[in-house]
């Protein structure tokens, strides 16, 4: 029994989702609404008492860090490995998802709820919103959410995270220059991880992404999007942010993988 | 061949040198003196852009971050086993990784220093290690560095280390009340990680870690200090007291 627990295949949620359907497991999918904080229902919390999402349950055993939860999907079932076999590539497959877990993706994710998340969930009743928000169980995720859905922020962390972003950008593409893939010659869980967060570069960061600029991260992007996986693992979002990948892809001068 | 760029044995620095030293694994140190910001030098940021200790050198493979140097040793020298195997072991090893960094590695470095080294720090040529400071050459580290010099730590920074440290007790003892080691049965990676840090908290907070609150924890640093590898790597102490150092940020959102 295998049952997973994700809102769109974005950022967290997306990880265990490719590396299920790179390895060829069935699960159960169960979509969690993010927005909606389905997260924080009673009958979520059960399962994952963070309140956290993606959650993976395995025959009863409950699995709630996603980039932790790849290296167990890549030892735990058989099909084609996710992991490089050399220790120091697989060092390479650990830095650069914890670069992006620590220092990329926070930074990346607090523009996005600032421009995107932040005045959608605003329409909702705001005493409900504020219900809603006292019952988040970690102290961390409550000073997020509220930081964000106020929209908190201050000009100068927004202008620190644009800073962060154009960093990130600048010395991931060094750091793929000497391979195809993040962590060597092979594709990893580094490539999905990653993957999950900066997929839609090439049209929300137009200036800073693009051939010119990142030859690498483009076309490291198309190998990555050219897996069957990956079109796949887009199919299991309902939102207008999986319908948006059509456009990266015209961008990278790519068609849907039929 | 194997170098490891390290500061005094402890925190990050004592997790890469007790592990090494647990693997029996020779290795050629090099001593860079946080205090000094010998971390900054042109010499040392061609080793790592990130002017952070430890850095393992292994065969001319350059190895940072303190909590993926221990995993690394742990995959490329498999002897003696200090880490499970299989699949549920190891994403229990990986997670354990991260909640000891993640509360305890920047709490104990914010909480030290404004306990121990900023009063020590006020003692030194002022315009001169401001001037130093104001030479490091990456954004984070310096701004890190202007904080701990100027002991600007905000209440609530010290506030939210101290409940982090207490989270992280509560669950290590707790953990133990089950379990000889924190990963169950066998010492392992985690113990290392979890102990470089844990172990000058009955001093740097004597109220939450000694004998009455916390038996199980001095028990445990008891049989770690106990330990000849802990005891090598001790004796590698330039200086005989309790040092900290700006550690990784608190998290900036999210």
């Amino acid at each position: 029994m295998l049952d997973l627990y994700h809102w769109e295949p974005n950022a967290n949620s997306g990880k265990p989702v490719i590396a299920l359907l790179e390895k060829g497991v069935d699960f159960t999918s169960h979509y969690t609404d993010l927005l909606n904080f389905d997260q924080h229902e009673p009958e979520y919390l059960e399962i994952n008492p963070n309140g956290t999402i993606p959650t993976l349950v395995h025959d009863g055993y409950v699995l709630t860090e996603s980039s932790q939860m790849g290296e167990y999907i890549d030892a735990a079932f058989d099909g084609p490995a996710l992991r490089p076999d050399d220790p120091v590539q697989r060092w390479r497959m650990r830095y650069w998802t914890k670069f992006f877990d620590n220092f990329f993706g926070p930074s990346l994710s607090m523009i996005g709820w600032s421009m995107f998340v932040g005045p959608m969930v605003r329409q909702k009743d705001p005493e409900e919103l504020q219900r809603k928000i006292d019952r988040i169980p970690l102290k961390e995720r409550r000073v997020a959410w509220e930081t964000a859905i106020y929209n908190k922020f201050t000009e100068e962390q927004l202008a620190e995270s644009s800073r962060r972003v154009r960093y990130g950008i600048e010395v991931f593409e060094e750091a793929l220059a000497g391979f195809p893939y993040v962590a060597g010659p092979t594709y990893s869980l580094a490539d999905i991880n990653i993957f999950c967060m900066v997929y839609s570069l090439p049209t929300m960061q137009e200036e800073n992404v693009n051939d010119k600029k990142t030859p690498n991260l483009m076309n490291w992007l198309r190998r990555v999007y050219a897996r069957p996986a990956i079109d796949k693992t887009f199919t299991y979002g309902q939102t207008q942010l999986s319908e948006r990948v059509g456009e990266v892809r015209d961008k990278l001068g790519m068609k849907k993988n039929d | 061949m194997l170098e490891l760029y390290h500061w005094e044995p402890n925190a990050e620095s004592a997790k890469a040198m007790i592990c090494l030293k647990e693997k029996g694994i020779e290795f050629t140190s090099r001593y860079i003196d946080i205090l000094e910001l010998e971390q900054y030098t042109d010499e040392f940021l061609a080793v790592n852009s990130a002017g952070q200790v430890p850095v393992l050198v292994h065969d001319g493979n350059i190895l940072t971050d303190s909590t993926l140097i221990t995993e690394y040793i742990e995959e490329a020298f498999p002897e003696p086993v200090l880490a499970p195997r299989d699949a549920r072991g190891w994403y229990e090893t990986l997670c354990w990784g991260k909640y000891v960094e993640y509360n305890l590695d920047t709490s104990v470095s914010t909480l030290g220093w404004h306990v121990v080294m900023a009063p020590k720090m006020k003692q030194r040529d002022q315009g001169e290690l401001g001037a130093a400071v104001e030479n490091i050459p990456i954004a984070e580290r310096k701004a890190a560095w202007q904080a701990a010099v100027s002991d600007s730590q905000n209440e609530e920074q010290l506030e939210n280390s101290r409940r982090k440290i207490g989270l992280a007790i509560n669950r290590i003892e707790e953990t133990l009340s089950d379990s000889d080691w924190l990963m169950g049965n066998d010492y392992s990676i985690i113990d290392i990680d979890a102990f470089s840090l844990v172990c000058t908290l009955p001093r740097l907070v004597p109220d939450m870690v000694n004998k009455d609150k916390t038996p199980r924890i001095m028990d445990w640093l008891d049989r770690i200090n106990n330990r000849p590898a802990v005891k090598e790597t001790f004796a590698m102490r330039r200086v005989e007291e309790d040092l900290y150092a700006p550690g990784p940020e608190h998290s900036r959102w999210g």
